[in-house]
């Protein structure tokens, strides 16, 4: 019992330190939605460029953890940039579903020829990616803490602390607020919208290369399918906290960690991912709004 | 010839997934989820033919009834709920459906085969193989295709004379105003409810159809990829009139197949091609103005027949 107990604790606090990572990744959707109530499904891509660049500046320039998610949030940023320019700009005044198909479109255009490129010079499904945190940790008690997941947290939270800051405290996360009340009236009120939105965009791709990296690191390989994985993951983190809010995003990231390892403690790893499922379509039902997002008004 | 008989098929299938779509679409409810009504079509029809010793039609119809309460269990809970939720309820679902599938097991072993292959049934990951009925019963490909586009006429049929009937305008009113619906004495939940268990029940046929066209399905052959590219089909193609669907499915699943120069290329093709449509004719490629247009049109010719004869 004492040694179960244990167990449960370690897997919930390694439940915790992982989720980061898919908080970072809902962030991401969270703040499009928010602004612009599309789902951004091309934010796996950004997700995958994220990690490439984070491996090819780890293990071909040598670059250190610091550097190589720095050289990360701008590349997974760039594809924001892009997709913002492509997907969403030009088709600003459409119906909400024609920019969420158009990121459809780039996501599959550019996840085949990422595919192409990357088999061109590897012949396997995935590439190591270096993890320079290997086999370190911390000993608390008997529980211990891999050195790569606090790194992951604290880069998270730092990231967080940043995004606070600047949606709070400055003019742009002002003008952001704004938008995410009424376009139209920001734009009265001398907002400039599309230059924030491309600010948006570039914000929310560039946590998304971050969470690539950590990803990719964590798990020592980087594969060209990732992002669509991360996709699935951050939206279903972006949904159980509440679609649109930022504590939400972080609360639901942790929640679906926390979810998915417990599930695979006490239950078996070939069902985890049906239990989260299942956790989270219930939650959807009690609690439509997430775990931590504002009443419903609206119940028809 | 039989390649073309295939792919005469899966577009005929294809078709039918962009339908079932579109009809809880025709009420402004959109579904990122008709994937796990596909696949849970796809496994009862399968297990029905293979393991029940039913015949084609009646697994089809089946099929069609099991994906039909699938879609209630999701739909009858969210479909209450305004705005986005339905959407993201239904993403979460077949999701949950995908892994599911991917773990069910049951069946009987096979009197014959090679070794690891001796199981008559879905096998957990290994997937659900020697779905053979069509080569049992020597149903040639073509023959398949013209069964696939009967039942696609069908449907075709009855969302047109849905589409000119009293039902339509009140799905249309849902997507305009609920609360103006509501305050003209519509059961906005309930015609909500029935539109999706229609798609469901389309998209089940459609998923008993594919797995008698592949004989070989696993459950990561239903991922969401494949729900969000039906959604595509639908607003590519036009989602305000019922031939939206049937253009968006036809010419997305024929046109990349048949430019065989770049045929290495045709996943990214399909991309280019939806941003494409998407940036230069943002209502998709049918529009109501269009079909309203062209009604007007070919009425007015027959109106002006007999006038000119009578001359």
């Amino acid at each position: 019992m004492y040694f179960f107990a244990l167990d449960l604790t370690q897997t919930t606090i390694d439940g915790l330190l992982f989720g980061s990572t898919y908080a970072l990744v809902a962030i991401g959707f969270t703040l499009i939605w928010g602004l612009l109530r599309i789902l951004n499904l091309a934010h796996g891509v950004t997700v995958m460029v994220g990690m490439f660049a984070g491996m090819l500046s780890a293990s071909v320039a040598g670059l250190p953890f610091y550097v190589g998610i720095v050289i990360a949030m701008c590349a997974g940023g760039l594809v924001g940039f892009l997709i913002d320019r492509i997907c969403y700009r030009p088709l600003r005044n459409a119906h909400e579903l024609v920019p969420m198909i158009a990121t459809l479109g780039f996501w599959i255009l550019i996840e085949e020829i990422f595919i192409k490129i990357y088999s061109h010079f590897w012949f396997r499904d995935y590439v190591a990616f270096p993890n320079p945190f290997d086999g370190t940790g911390m000993d608390i008690g008997q529980i211990r803490l891999r050195g790569d997941y606090i790194v992951t947290l604290a880069v998270a939270g730092l990231l967080v602390v940043v995004l606070y800051v600047l949606i709070y405290r400055t003019r742009l996360g002002l003008a952001m607020r704004m938008i995410a009340e009424d376009h139209d009236i920001g734009n009265l009120m001398g907002v400039p919208v599309g230059k924030v939105l491309t600010i948006a965009f570039f914000l929310s791709a560039a946590y998304g290369g971050a969470a690539g990296y950590l990803l990719g690191m964590t798990a020592n390989l980087a594969g060209p399918y990732a992002g669509s994985q991360a996709v699935v993951k951050g939206l279903f983190s972006m949904i159980l906290g509440g679609a649109g809010s930022i504590p939400g995003a972080i609360v639901g990231g942790l929640t679906l960690g926390v979810l998915e390892l417990l599930s695979s403690f006490l239950f078996s790893f070939s069902y985890r991912d049906a239990i989260t499922m299942l956790a989270l379509f219930i939650v959807l039902i009690v609690r439509p709004q997430g775990l931590a997002g504002k009443r419903l008004a609206d119940r028809i | 010839m039989s390649y073309w008989f295939t792919i005469a098929a899966l577009t005929g299938i294809n078709v039918l997934l962009a339908y079932s779509v579109y009809a809880s679409f025709m009420s402004g409810q959109v579904s990122i989820g008709q994937v796990a009504f596909f696949g849970v079509g796809a496994y009862v029809g399968a297990s029905l033919t293979v393991l029940g010793g039913f015949d084609l039609v009646s697994a089809v119809v089946v099929a069609g009834f099991a994906g039909a309460a699938a879609s209630l269990f999701v739909g009858v809970p969210t479909l209450r709920l305004k705005g986005y939720h339905f959407t993201i309820a239904t993403v979460a679902f077949a999701e949950a459906m995908r892994v599911v599938l991917h773990n069910l097991k049951f069946g009987r072993p096979r009197s014959s085969g090679n070794v690891g292959d001796q199981w008559l049934g879905p096998d957990g990951a290994t997937g659900f193989r020697h779905i053979s009925y069509l080569n049992d019963h020597s149903i040639s490909s073509g023959e398949y295709a013209v069964i696939v586009w009967l039942i696609v006429l069908v449907v075709v049929v009855g969302f047109f004379l849905v589409e000119r009937s009293r039902i339509a305008r009140v799905l249309r009113t849902i997507e305009e105003d609920e609360v103006v619906a509501r305050s003209i004495g519509v059961p906005v939940a309930r015609y909500k409810v029935a539109a999706f268990a229609c798609g469901g029940f389309i998209a089940g046929i459609s998923g008993a159809l594919y797995a008698h066209l592949l004989t070989f399905i696993s459950g990561n052959d239903f991922i969401i990829h494949l729900s969000t590219i039906a959604l595509a089909y639908v607003v590519i193609g036009g989602g305000q009139t019922m031939w939206g669907p049937l253009l968006g499915a036809v010419v997305f699943t024929v046109l990349p197949e048949t430019l065989r120069p770049i045929r290495d290329f045709r996943i990214e093709l399909f991309g280019l091609l939806i941003i494409l449509v998407m940036l230069f004719r943002p209502t998709g490629m049918i529009s109501a103005a269009m079909v309203r247009k062209w009604t007007v049109a070919l009425t007015a010719k027959a109106r002006v027949k007999p006038l000119k004869q009578a001359l």
